[in-house]
């Protein structure tokens, strides 16, 4: 059960029926009281039992010698020797047609019976073509589809990654961070702390010294401050990221006027949420451009504790127009989904792309 | 041999098996005129109690797999042959005690003779397996019992025109007696049929061949492991 | 409105009834088939006179029989929808309708008293049409007919409603129709003594039936005969009828 039947399946079944049928027909209009009785009922347990046991074919075999020998008490059974050969064409093993065909050449040779077996022949040949088109038809439609399974399965692996990466990264950074102004700065500060004290102690003891140490001790302090700066200038990136790359996109806007504002504390979204907010704004605006005759864009930036909320309206809707997810917009809500977003559209009064994501 | 028990002792608890298996024969077994030689009805319509029987005997394994219980059986390390072996045997065993109780009564009655009971053992039990293996295949067929059934009682009524119940067969035409010879029930009167005339020749065991050949047939046809 | 509601169950029940081909196929189509092949295989066994003023005796004699005891089976259907609608599956939802139960009864014993009777009509005029069949005055026969349905139905209800199993009752249902049947004499000849020849004349309301179907044409002797069979028949209705109101008060509530 569970898997249906194929229609050259199903041809093979009434073949043989119809062949059955035929042969009951013949027993009921000739004679043969029990021999020919014996003949179909062992004839149905063979082909039952190679239904139910399918990789038994040389059961074939048996089935032709019980005719044969069938034959020689009842004579117009040969006949259905055409079903044996037909099923062995069928199943794509011909060698176990042979004691058939021998048997014809013996007996029978220009007789109707030649006839009738090339037929069925001709018929198990074509019925078996078809059933090895269909299974190979099958069997690049199953490899199509576990292609396109692992590619979408390759997808959602990079997008989990990229996630990752970008955390890796900040991780490595911050430990950057951590080791200069350790090593630099750290030192001159903690020298300077520790020579500070000591001039606190020396100032009632001896003055001159202490006054001495307390220029050094501003010194090393001028040289720290100095290190600090310098590994914060280092630090500062060239490119604009956050919310300031968001804000040069929509300047630099200029199909129809735009406003853009932001609500919250824009420190606490992570970067690789700001690469997707980036995406999604440049996204509506482009489409904004494309197919929108827009007066006035509204793009809303809110970030609560929890999430981040980017909304990006226009009042230019076309009329009777409908509304698909193109690619660009898919592969965003696929990268949304991936950080646990979600990324929705909808065209009621107004175009609204709206992008939810999570802080986490 | 776990399932052979429980299918056994789940048989004999159902109310419907125990009237065909004990009340119905011994019903028929006493009323004398059935039991003439030359009449004889008596041993047929044994023979289509042993068919209601087997087809009632058969409904647990239906209702094994429409309720689902057949999935929960072969969660465990169960193979379909044994299960169906098992059962199939429990069922045989009842009707095969029952035949030998039946048979030993009618002999003390009506002075049957030992080659005879034991002819008629041999044919009732070869007939019961037939039987039991026909219903094993007409429920593998069905997925609703109130279907099964009705159609079963169509085929069991034509069985019983055409199987020398209603009409003994060689009063048949021709035609209708190879429609007949399709139908276990056939071969059971005929080997009936020598019995009674006490000939022991190769027709009664021809008889018991094809209803041998039946039986495989049918069990083939029924043993696929279906679950749904 | 209590007459109302009737009609639309009576009207739904016969649209159940008219959709299932299986039963038409068991109580038209099967009695049908036996009666053709037993009155072939009867004629070409037979030396007697098979036609007596161009009908066919021997298939009279089986289709008669047949059509009583597939009349006689005929309330298995009405025991169904009664297990069906009032005990199993569908009883809490039909107890909320406005309907009442007895209505509900009522008007499903009518439907299938109707949809047998027809069925019965269909086996007399097919059996007469294909087979010669004898069937005396037709107006007796269908009266007959209602009777023995209207005896069906009342038995099913009883035997439904005393074994509260609906497949028992139903096998037994089948094995009192063909035990009349053997009563009466149509699978094999009953032993040639006062009581048994009691039962194949007025024992059994098969018989009975048989008896004045026969009595009512040429077959017959005498009309008082067939007269005395149908008030056989409508007393043993009216028996029926009164054990129905008494158990279905007190079991199906």
């Amino acid at each position: 059960m569970g898997k249906s039947m194929s229609l050259h399946e199903k041809i093979f079944i009434v073949y043989r029926m119809m062949g059955m049928l035929l042969l009951y027909i013949l027993w009921t209009k000739t004679g043969s009281d029990v021999a020919g009785l014996f003949l179909l009922l062992s004839l149905l347990i063979l082909m039952l039992f190679r239904w139910r046991f399918p990789k038994l074919k040389w059961t074939l075999i048996i089935d032709q010698l019980v005719v044969i020998s069938i034959s020689f008490l009842w004579g117009n059974s040969q006949y259905i020797l055409a079903l044996g050969v037909f099923e062995a064409a069928y199943l794509g093993c011909p060698l176990f047609a042979l004691p058939s065909v021998f048997y014809t050449v013996l007996y029978n040779p220009e007789g109707f019976l030649f006839l009738l077996l090339t037929q069925s022949a001709f018929a198990g040949i074509a019925l078996w073509g078809w059933s090895k088109q269909q299974e190979s038809a099958f069997r690049n439609m199953d490899e199509e589809r576990r292609r396109y399974y692992e590619t979408e399965s390759l997808k959602q692996e990079l997008l989990a990654a990229n996630v990752q990466m970008v955390r890796m990264v900040e991780l490595s950074e911050r430990s950057r961070i951590a080791r200069e102004i350790h090593d630099d700065a750290g030192h001159e500060i903690v020298a300077a702390y520790m020579s500070l004290q000591t001039v606190q102690a020396l100032f009632e003891t001896d003055a001159v010294e202490a006054e001495e140490m307390f220029c050094e001790a501003i010194e090393r302090l001028g040289s720290g401050i100095c290190k600090i700066r310098e590994a914060v200038h280092n630090l500062t990136p060239l490119t604009e990221i956050g919310v300031a790359a968001l804000h040069r996109l929509s300047d630099r806007f200029s199909h129809c006027p735009i406003n853009f504002t932001v609500y919250g504390d824009t420190s606490k979204v992570s970067a690789y949420l700001w690469v997707i907010l980036e995406a999604c704004l440049k996204e509506a605006l482009t489409n904004v451009m494309r197919h929108a005759d827009a007066k006035i864009v509204r793009a809303t930036l809110d970030i609560t504790p929890c999430i981040v909320r980017l909304c990006v309206e226009n009042d230019g809707v076309r009329k009777n127009s409908y509304f698909t997810a193109g690619l660009g917009l898919r592969n965003l809500q696929q990268r949304a989904a991936a950080v646990g977003g979600n990324i929705s559209t909808s065209i009621a009064e107004s175009f609204r792309l709206v992008c939810v994501l999570p802080i986490l | 041999m776990t399932i052979f028990l429980f299918a056994f002792i789940r048989s004999l608890r159902r109310k419907s098996t125990l009237v065909a298996m004990f009340v119905l024969p011994l019903a028929i077994v006493f009323i004398r005129t059935l039991w003439t030689l030359e009449n004889g009805r008596g041993f047929l319509f044994y023979g289509m109690i042993i068919m209601f029987a087997a087809f009632s005997l058969v409904r647990s394994i239906m209702i094994d797999r429409m309720t689902g219980t057949v999935v929960r059986i072969f969660a465990a390390p169960v193979a379909t042959f044994q299960y169906l072996f098992q059962n199939l045997l429990a069922f045989w065993l009842i009707i095969g005690v029952q035949t030998i109780v039946f048979v030993v009564i009618g002999s003390a009655l009506y002075g049957w003779g030992i080659e005879m009971a034991v002819r008629l053992i041999l044919s009732y039990n070869i007939f019961a397996v037939a039987s039991l293996a026909f219903s094993l295949a007409w429920n593998s067929m069905f997925r609703s019992k109130v279907m099964s059934d009705a159609i079963f009682s169509i085929i069991i009524s034509l069985m019983a025109l055409l199987g020398g119940i209603f009409i003994p067969i060689s009063m048949l035409p021709d035609f209708l007696r190879k429609i007949g010879m399709l139908f276990p029930t056939y071969w059971l009167s005929n080997s009936l049929l020598f019995i009674q005339d006490k000939e022991w020749n190769g027709q009664y065991w021809l008889s018991i061949l094809i209803m041998f050949l039946f039986s495989a047939a049918f069990l083939l046809y029924g043993s696929k492991r279906r679950l749904e | 409105m209590t007459r109302n509601l009737f009609w639309v169950s009576f009207f739904h029940y016969l649209r159940r009834l008219s959709r299932g081909y299986l039963g038409i196929l068991i109580f038209v189509a099967l009695p049908l088939v036996i009666v053709w092949v037993l009155s072939f295989v009867y004629s070409q066994n037979t030396e007697e006179q098979i036609y007596v003023f161009g009908y066919n005796m021997i298939s009279t004699n089986i289709s008669i029989g047949m059509m009583l005891i597939f009349q006689l089976s005929g309330g298995i259907y009405l025991l169904n929808y009664l297990n069906h609608d009032l005990i199993k599956p569908m009883k809490w939802r039909l107890k909320a309708s406005p309907c009442a139960t007895y209505t509900l009864v009522f008007s499903g014993t009518a439907a299938c008293l109707v949809f047998t009777v027809l069925q019965g009509i269909l086996i007399v005029v097919g059996t007469s049409l294909l087979q010669d069949a004898y069937w005396g005055n037709v107006w007796i026969v269908i009266f007959v007919i209602v009777l023995v349905s209207i005896i069906s139905q009342f038995l099913n209800i009883t035997l439904f409603l005393y074994i509260r199993n609906v497949n028992t009752a139903e096998y037994i249902s089948w094995f009192l129709s063909w035990a009349m049947a053997v009563l009466g004499g149509l699978i094999f000849t009953l032993p040639d003594n006062a009581f048994f020849s009691f039962m194949k004349q007025y024992g059994t309301p098969f018989s009975l039936a048989q008896s004045a179907i026969r009595e009512s044409g040429f077959l017959g002797t005498s009309s008082t005969n067939m007269l005395v069979c149908i008030a056989a028949l409508l007393g043993i209705a009216g028996i029926l009828a009164v054990l129905v109101i008494k158990l279905g008060r007190r079991k199906l509530i």
